[in-house]
């Protein structure tokens, strides 16, 4: 992002923010946003998730699940993916609430082969054998009316598996990220559409603007459920060359715009200067802190600085709720 | 079929794997993605360029040819699915090639027409990545930048057709060595970012040699075919094995009767939700007794 696009951004932001708090406050609804002490990854989360599961009414009994996390590509000591060891436990926890079947699917934009994401050994071990783990770059397609108009497309397509799941649950990872500052729920709809109608990296979004497609994408296809892994997390030069980044967490919830919020504000960035938080704000409920509930543990607990590349310092507001 | 001088003792696991993929052929002639999915594009393409690389019988592949014509746009392009007619027009080189290998030249004229005037976008130079943006190569879909896959793509197909020395094919081959990371491979395009180098990947690098081997002075290319030749020491996906094997016998590496065996044993790995067409395809090709892609 250069000076220009920078201060561009910067003033959208502070104008839709100024119009979006207002609607906010008196159009959307409160959302709920459930933060969840998770010191490592060996620990039992599956309980805890399904009961989170029931309490936003995610109605998973005989239902088809499709588990979509960001899973991109593997390098060792790089927490690049969302661990294999928590997909397993969400997974775990559908099928005790129901789930007729269990899919991992994922479209990565930074590599072709699946044998370096989604077929990688590290996850196909960590999950049980009825989970399958499916690649969503190639396969049949399903052509998705594109309920936005920022991107100026007319519908979207994505494979068949996804766009038939009853249920779409969204696993990111907390990371920063050299383009939008963090990527986060939202950024990880770029991970449902198909390589072989976007190409690798999917060039044609980031020429209809990167903002633009998250929130196009947000309206057309929400998750319905999120959990952030943000048990190790990555800052720096994310999302593939940064650093790990201990936060011990999980955000879950069912409003991405309201995870995505608050999950970067624990990492010490201001939601309102991101620029696809602040496009969404009239979209979507949740950008709010003080609309937001937080009925297990509260954000502030977890409130970190993550370091990042220079561009992105003007968008870190330090403890927000300080 | 007789036995294969590029591989010896492989002819049986070649057949074998043959009959897998034919096995997941669509009525209609056209190859899916996954088994019992819709008959696409890319895959197809694959299938009958194993085929040729295995020397089976024409008539089997005639299927899969007509079909592959019956989605043709009336510009000469293809796109990645029926179901998607208007993004993934890169995949119009790959079609033009096999069009070509297959003797349906009014096809591969018509799309390497539609390959002319098919071109990336330019960007201005600028420090930060460190690539030549006045370069003109091809996109994965119109309105976008040049990518190493679909440019190596597209100058294989002009090579193919006999038509190494048009221009497009001669910029496209200045892309690619722009894009070549200085210390070996290629990434899907840039080779840095925010000053850092960019990790090569064996499936971008094999493309990119196999457009550049024997175009480029052979010492400008060692750092990527010695990072092809590493990384297939420990490389686990088939996919990515079959592609470096098909570009290191282009380039003569002394690597390759090693790859061919990791190859051929990594076969079973195609199984399931893991049995790509493209895959196999392209496994097959590897390990044929003919090179096809470039020849």
């Amino acid at each position: 992002m250069n000076r220009r696009s920078f201060l561009k951004w910067t003033l959208a932001a502070a104008g839709a923010v100024g119009l979006g708090a207002v609607i906010g406050r008196y159009w959307h609804r409160r959302c709920r946003v459930w933060v969840l002490s998770a010191p490592d990854y060996r620990k039992e989360y599956a309980k805890d998730i399904g009961s989170i599961m029931l309490r936003e009414e995610l109605a998973l009994k005989g239902k088809n699940v499709l588990i979509k996390p960001n899973f991109v590509e593997c390098h060792p000591g790089r927490p690049i993916n969302t661990e294999p060891s928590l997909i397993a436990q969400v997974a775990d926890a559908c099928f005790r609430l129901g789930a007729a079947s269990v899919t991992v699917g994922e479209a990565p934009g930074h590599r072709r082969d699946p044998w370096f994401s989604i077929y990688n050994r590290t996850l196909r071990e960590a999950l049980p054998t009825q989970v399958r783990c499916i690649d969503l770059n190639h396969g049949e397609l399903v052509r998705i009316p594109n309920k936005g108009w920022y991107t100026g497309l007319d519908a979207f397509y994505v494979a068949a598996p996804l766009a038939r799941a009853d249920v779409v649950i969204s696993m990111p990872k907390m990371k920063t990220h050299h383009w939008m500052g963090v990527t986060l729920s939202m950024k990880n709809l770029f991970g449902n559409l198909p390589g072989i109608v976007y190409g690798w990296p999917k060039n044609v979004l980031h020429f209809r603007g990167i903002p633009h497609s998250i929130v196009d994408l947000a309206l057309t296809m929400p998750p319905h459920f999120i959990v952030v892994d943000g048990i190790v997390g990555m800052e720096g030069d994310g999302p593939i060359l940064g650093t790990p980044k201990q936060m011990g967490v999980l955000v879950l919830g069912t409003d991405p715009l309201a995870v995505d919020a608050t999950a970067a504000r624990m990492m010490g960035f201001d939601p309102a200067l991101i620029p696809y938080m602040s496009l969404a704000l009239p979209h979507l409920p949740g950008m709010l802190d003080d609309m937001n509930d937080y009925p297990a543990e509260h954000p502030r607990r977890f409130a970190s600085t993550f370091s990042c590349i220079d561009s992105f310092k003007p968008w870190q507001c330090g403890n927000y709720w300080k | 079929m007789l036995e294969s001088p590029r591989m010896p003792n492989v002819t049986e696991l070649w057949k074998s794997h043959w009959g897998r993929l034919l096995a997941l052929r669509r009525p209609e002639g056209g190859f899916p993605y996954f088994e019992n999915g819709p008959a696409s594009v890319e895959p197809t393409i694959h299938a009958v360029l194993a085929g040729l690389s295995g020397t089976v019988d024409p008539t089997e592949l005639v299927a899969s040819l007509d079909w592959l014509a019956t989605v043709v746009k009336s510009d000469g392009s293809v796109t990645g699915s029926p179901a998607a007619p208007v993004e993934g027009a890169w995949l119009t080189a790959p079609y033009a090639l096999v069009m070509t290998k297959a003797g349906r030249t009014a096809q591969a004229a018509a799309a390497l027409a539609f390959l002319e005037r098919f071109a990336s976008i330019t960007v201005q130079n600028t420090n930060q990545s460190e690539l030549d943006g006045s370069l003109v190569g091809w996109p994965w879909t119109d309105g976008a930048f040049s990518w190493v896959e679909p440019t190596a793509w597209g100058v294989l197909a002009f090579e193919a057709a006999g038509k190494r020395d048009a221009p497009r094919a001669v910029e496209g081959r200045s892309l690619l060595l722009d894009r070549q990371i200085p210390s070996g491979g290629w990434n899907y395009g840039s080779k840095k970012s925010f000053g850092k180098e960019l990790i090569p990947f064996p499936d971008t690098t094999a493309y990119a040699l196999m457009a550049l081997a024997g175009h480029v002075p052979a010492e400008t290319l060692q750092n990527s075919i010695g990072f092809l030749e590493r990384d297939a020491e420990a490389q686990e996906s088939p996919y990515s094995l079959a592609l470096s094997l098909l570009a290191l016998d282009l380039c003569e590496s002394g690597a390759i009767s090693h790859i061919r065996s990791r190859l051929a044993e990594r076969f079973d790995l195609m199984t399931g939700e893991r049995l790509n067409a493209v895959h196999l395809g392209l496994a097959l090709q590897a390990l044929g007794n003919r090179r096809v892609i470039r020849e």
